[in-house]
């Protein structure tokens, strides 16, 4: 019995389509310790929104889990009944998404939807409808939307991707949670609202003492931010390390391709970034399945696929390049 | 400003737009029909006076009866006349077509009402039980009643209905409004016309259930296709929705099962099968004269027919003209609605 | 003129892909297979009924009062019975597919180019003057329910099957009209219409060969529907005695005429021509569905 907010293990899922199961998650491991910051990195496409959406248990409906545990302080979250999932939900973890637009009801006011989240949790039972806007209007001042009475009287549809996102921020905040879910929250946005956005979410995290798993392509804010970072592709954990040793030290190649292909301020050129794309899912590559675009490719990564292994304390990699031979 | 009162000043240019363009399709209309029962047939005053009569005869009746000025002024006239309630004179019915009207108008309204509640209604059960049940059997029953009730026209719901529930059946009557003793009652009790409003103001709540017993059969013989395409629409909003990022975001905030489906599935799902409820609800005044026959209605439908087959053209213009106004008016009863479901549409500067 | 489109939406894969991937498209849902069978025997009935009819002089005025009102399985020579003359109800059904395929070719044939050329125009030119004229005239065909347009139409001319064909393709186009306008407007803002424009493409090829190849998706997927609802107001027009007249095998007709005059008793005289409006309306709808899966992703 631990406290640990997340614990995944072997993580399988996969996505009914027409044309056969495409299997999205292949093998992905994950902790979370209490107040611990944990960024997650990897292209596009690579399962990390579906690892976050299979925590919540809001995968879309075609969405088939194969294998593997979420552990929620030692309970099991594939298994949990639907009043332990929205307990769950409703007081111990909150997301915020990647695409502000998407995420808001188009139909219902901000107030509406705000008011809803409120009330779902049992502190307020017994209130009256003005508390309740109070409760909103410091919310919205706690994220920095400026005019909250405007903001809670309008649709999303009237509001910036800015102000979106950070209603978002406001609803997972609703209520007191100690581990936030932040999928990329600033990818949507413009670039000069990004930092700001990001800011916030860092302050908030420090201020309410949170857990907080970032996922986010911007690996400097990531670098500057968490505690330890996970590496994945196409659906697995291909790395997991300390912030400062992670990005000093990468092992797996992949880890290595994605640092290298950020563009630098500093200047230097282009890197050469990795070759090829995500694979396609419904016939992923065997064995590893990175080993197509590798450019350490040894024969055996083609048969089989690496387990993952603590190659130093706290810095783990499913590499067969790292496995005694 | 305050946010309300510009939202109120949006909704108001909203409908004013919608009157507008409504207005405006009534006018060409008019002068469609009026082009159409003028111009086609044929010269007008040849077809009234017996044939032989002698030119000077004919010219001046041209002349009495306005005929011998340009066409855009005839239609004026023409106009002004039905501007002030005046549709003309029926020579099928030897009297005004607006006194026609405004008997039969009534009693083909309020079965299309009917239908029209009774579609609503049902294509919200059907659609919704789908949608919650999604590729489970009541979505495949419900899939396969409505591409049957959307392959079968009115018209032949109607026989098999009434050869069903009426002649094999004798559930219900096999046509007409009322029976003839309740017949006689509501002809001296008439107020609005309308024979279920005549039947609750007259205390006579017998001949009410006498009416709905009656129209039960047409009225579903109207709506039942209409009800299968939006039991369709509704489902299919609820399926796609479900997956949408808003549902997945409130049941991420652990917001009550009930409270997602009914609340925050439900509304964005519904706007668009209201446009089409709208329009299937409109459609209905088309289908009523199929209806009207095979159960032998006696409203509008059912007199406009009589009278297309005799080409009594002031009837058939008036006919087409009042038809148009309804619908519009439904047409904007739509808009509204989905204008106060759907706020993008309420409250964006164009109602485009 | 060929440089100038530098992409377009539709996929240019060789011919033959092309066809194979929207026939996988199309396939994929039974629905869509049974209304192509449907269908496509539907077409088959129509263009050929004279000829595989058991008795095709029952078409017109026949009458052999011997046989009349034989209740259908019962007798091997009328497997759906006779009416009223002794006509056979099978045959008369079959000669009806002709009648009413007849109808939604003429018309759709009639309606789709022009409703679509003036659907093109409007959506090229939206927002200027061109697009109200054109969309505002299109309305006022559409302010009444198609039914009653086309019946008051019919009532001012002679009622034949004929006039019933004009009558409807005369307020059927602004349906066209409509769907191309729709597409077309927002087909104009894409980056290679611009781009086509930035170029100096005339008006006539960013409209032909920019626009037009991008609406024939949801124009085809109308046409389909659109056989089984023209057909169905064809119907609808005889129906009310305002379309084709007796003895003519128009299955509206029928089904009125003998609903009217032997209702219980002999009630397989008007629902195997029902049944016929019934099977065509949905085998064309199944297939329109189809249609529309081909050209979605």
């Amino acid at each position: 019995m631990t406290d640990r907010p997340i614990e995944i293990k072997d993580l399988h899922v996969g996505y009914k389509t027409y044309r056969g199961t495409s299997k999205v998650l292949n093998g992905v491991h994950l902790t979370v310790d209490v107040g611990e910051k944990i960024g997650i990195i990897g292209e596009s496409g690579c399962g990390k929104t579906t690892t976050m959406k299979t925590i919540l248990q809001i995968l879309p409906t075609n969405a088939v889990i194969q294998e593997g545990e979420v552990h929620f302080r030692s309970k099991d979250v594939l298994r949990m009944s639907k009043n332990e999932l929205n307990e769950l939900r409703r007081k111990h973890m909150a997301m915020i998404f990647q695409d502000p637009t998407a995420a808001l009801n188009p139909v219902f006011k901000i107030e509406t939807q705000l008011i809803d989240i409120i009330k779902s949790s049992e502190e307020y039972e017994g209130k009256k409808k003005e508390d309740f806007r109070a409760k909103c209007i410091r919310l919205l001042k706690e994220v920095a939307l400026p005019d909250p009475e405007r903001v809670l009287d309008s649709y999303p549809f009237q509001l910036s991707g800015g102000m979106r996102q950070r209603v978002c921020i406001a609803m997972a905040l609703a209520t007191p949670r100690y581990l936030l879910i932040a999928d990329e929250p600033t990818t949507n946005l413009d670039v000069t609202i990004q930092d700001q956005v990001l800011l916030l979410i860092e302050n908030i995290v420090e201020k309410r003492k949170l857990s907080v798993i970032l996922i986010s392509q911007a690996l400097g804010a990531v670098k500057g931010f968490v505690d330890k970072v996970y590496v994945m592709y196409a659906g697995s954990t291909v790395e997991v390390a300390e912030t400062k040793e992670l990005f000093s030290n990468p092992l797996h190649p992949y880890a290595r391709g994605l640092l290298e292909s950020t563009p630098k301020l500093t200047g230097g050129g282009f890197s050469e970034g990795i070759k090829g794309r995500v694979p396609d899912y419904i016939d992923p590559p065997s064995g590893c399945r990175f080993h197509p675009r590798c450019n350490q490719v040894l024969s055996r990564c083609e048969k089989e696929k690496p387990p993952f292994i603590d190659i130093v304390r706290n810095h783990g990699v499913a590499c067969w390049l790292y496995h005694k031979k | 400003m305050p946010i309300g009162d510009d939202a109120n000043m949006k909704m108001k240019t909203y409908i004013a737009r919608r009157l507008g363009f409504a207005l405006f399709s009534l006018i060409g209309l008019s002068i469609l029909v009026f082009y159409l029962a003028r111009v086609i047939p044929g010269d007008p005053v040849l077809m009234m006076v017996p044939p032989g009569t002698s030119p000077k005869v004919i010219e001046e009746l041209r002349h009495t009866l306005g005929l011998d000025k340009p066409l855009y002024q005839q239609y004026l006239f023409w106009l002004e006349d039905v501007f002030r309630g005046d549709l003309g004179f029926s020579v099928y019915t030897q009297r005004s077509v607006t006194n026609d009207v405004l008997e039969y108008l009534p009693i083909s309204l309020e079965l299309v009402v009917l239908a029209a509640l009774m579609e609503i209604v049902g294509s919200f059960l059907l659609g919704v039980l789908a949608g919650m049940h999604a590729y489970k059997w009541p979505d495949n029953l419900v899939r396969i009643v409505s591409y049957i009730g959307i392959s079968v026209p009115a018209f032949v719901w109607a026989i098999i209905f009434q050869l069903i529930f009426a002649l094999q059946l004798s559930l219900f009557p096999t046509g007409g409004l009322l029976d003839s003793q309740y017949m006689d009652i509501m002809r001296a009790r008439r107020v609005t016309g309308f024979t279920s409003l005549d039947s609750l103001i007259a205390g006579r709540f017998d001949a009410f259930v006498n009416f709905v017993w009656h129209a039960t059969l047409p009225a579903l013989a109207l709506c039942i296709g209409g009800m299968a395409q939006d039991a369709r629409i509704i489902r299919a909003g609820m399926v796609e929705n479900k997956e949408k990022e808003y549902i997945a975001m409130a049941k991420s905030q652990g917001l009550p099962q009930r409270l997602v489906m009914f609340k925050y599935l439900l509304k964005p799902s519904i706007i668009p099968a209201v446009t089409v409820m709208g329009m299937d609800i409109a459609a209905m005044l088309g289908n009523a004269f199929l209806v009207e026959k095979v159960f032998m209605w006696p409203g509008f439908s059912q007199h406009a027919i009589a009278a297309m087959l005799r080409s009594d053209l002031n009837t058939i213009v008036a006919t087409v003209i009042v038809i148009g106004i309804i619908f519009a008016i439904v047409n904007i009863i739509t808009d509204i609605m989905v204008a106060y479901l759907d706020p993008r549409i309420r409250l964006m500067e164009k109602g485009e | 003129m060929e440089k100038i489109r530098l992409f377009k939406t539709i996929k240019q894969s060789p011919r033959w892909e092309y066809a194979k991937r929207m026939w996988y498209k199309f396939s994929r849902s039974p629905l869509s297979i049974a209304g192509l069978v449907i269908s496509a025997t539907c077409i088959f009935i129509g263009l050929f009924a004279p000829y595989i009819v058991p008795y095709p002089e029952h078409g017109g005025l026949f009458h052999n009062f011997e046989d009349r009102f034989i209740p259908p399985f019962q007798n091997s020579n009328y497997i759906l019975g006779t009416d009223y003359y002794g006509r056979d109800v099978l045959t008369r059904t079959m000669l009806g597919f002709q009648y009413s395929l007849m109808m939604a070719v003429t018309v759709l044939s009639l309606v789709v180019a022009p409703g679509v050329i003036l659907g093109l125009i409007a959506g090229y030119h939206k927002g200027t003057w061109v697009d109200t004229v054109i969309m505002r005239i299109s309305d006022v065909f559409i302010a009444v329910p198609p039914l009653v347009l086309a019946l008051g139409i019919c009532s001012v001319l002679e009622p034949n099957i004929f006039n019933a064909m004009m009558a409807v393709s005369l307020m059927w186009w602004p349906w066209y009209a409509r769907l191309t306008y729709n597409v077309s407007s927002a087909i104009r803002n894409e980056y290679f219409v611009q781009a086509a424009e930035v170029m100096g493409a005339s008006t006539l090829h960013i409209i032909f060969k920019e626009i037009l190849p991008n609406c024939l998706g949801p124009i085809l997927t109308k046409v389909t529907l659109d056989v089984g609802w023209v057909i169905l107001i064809g119907s609808a027009l005889s129906f009310v005695g305002l379309g084709a007249q007796p003895p003519t095998p128009d299955l509206g007709t029928m089904v009125a005429t003998n609903a009217e005059k032997y209702m219980p008793d002999f009630w397989w005289t008007s629902i195997f021509p029902a049944l016929g409006i019934v099977i065509i309306i949905l085998g064309f709808n199944l297939l329109g569905d189809g249609v529309r899966d081909m050209f979605t992703e």
